[in-house]
């Protein structure tokens, strides 16, 4: 007998192995409940991330208005000093 | 026990496919509607052929259970996909084919990092000496087809140990018939040069 036919043999005795007797049905269920939960969370990240890129969108508009408004003053102090300067 | 579960099958209602026990096709539609007891059911009526499929993907008990109870949920989260085109149970091994398989590969990357116990398993090859008990050789072939790659492992462990046959190996994997056999016969070459290393 060469060593795969062993193996063979070993293989079909260990088939017949009884299987040790288990009951997973509470441990299924909160399997189930914390899979649903885990991708609940999924649903709900994407939807939080596009709300803080909508907002981003916003405040960035909103600093380039103010950005635009400060750079004014600054021009005024600046065209009168040209004028002593000249 | 009520889930808020929404699935297209709550609406329509399909008839029992032929392949499908009635009992579980009611179990299925109940439990696509909510229903955990209907679940339940399931699990009680599956969970001793499915434990004993995932007994060939490891010894280690609470690995073992695991394993048992993520084929389930799994099942569960995909309840919505099964056509019933082939008995529920036949669905569920392939699951379970999957899950271990998976858990195989993961297992791999873990046990790269550490190195493992050769020595232990040659003296369990060597205390062999065929008049083994049903356990002592299934530690033994464990033992054996842990030195295969995970791939080696699933085909040479669902032919001989599972007893599959070549088409039955094809249906759990997902692969054709043809893959099967090629995979197989090299498996057996590789796993044949193992042990002629061993000995």
């Amino acid at each position: 007998m060469d060593a795969f036919e062993r193996f063979e043999t070993l293989a079909g005795l260990a088939r017949v192995e009884p299987i040790p007797p288990l009951d997973v049905t509470q441990r299924v269920l909160g399997g189930i409940r914390r899979a649903e939960r885990a991708s609940a969370v999924q649903w709900v990240l994407p939807v939080v991330s596009g709300l803080s890129a909508v907002a981003a969108a916003v405040v960035a508009v909103l600093a380039l208005q103010a950005w635009d408004m400060l750079t004014d003053p600054l021009a005024g102090i600046f065209s009168s000093l040209t004028v002593v300067i000249q | 026990m009520k889930w808020t579960r929404s699935s297209p099958s709550a609406l329509a209602r399909p008839e029992c496919p032929e392949a499908v026990d009635a009992a579980d096709w009611r179990d299925i539609q109940a439990a696509l509607d909510g229903d955990g007891d209907a679940y339940s059911r399931l699990v009680r009526r599956y969970q001793q052929p499915i434990a004993a499929s995932m007994w060939r993907f490891t010894r280690d008990r609470g690995q073992w259970e695991e394993l048992v109870q993520d084929v389930f949920v799994e099942a569960y989260l995909a309840l919505g996909t099964y056509r019933g085109l082939s008995p529920l149970l036949h669905w569920l091994r392939r699951i379970a084919t999957r899950v271990g398989y998976r858990w195989w590969k993961q297992r791999t990357r873990r046990q790269a990092l550490t190195p493992s116990l050769v020595q232990d398993w040659d003296r369990l090859l060597a205390d062999d000496r065929g008049d083994s008990s049903p356990s002592e050789a299934a530690q033994v072939v464990h033992a054996i087809l842990d030195r295969a790659s995970v791939r080696d492992r699933l085909v040479l462990t669902l032919l001989y140990l599972e007893g599959c046959t070549v088409e039955e190996t094809a249906r759990r994997t997902g692969w054709s018939v043809t893959m099967v056999k090629v995979q197989a016969f090299r498996a057996r070459k590789r796993l044949a040069k193992i042990l002629k290393k061993t000995s």
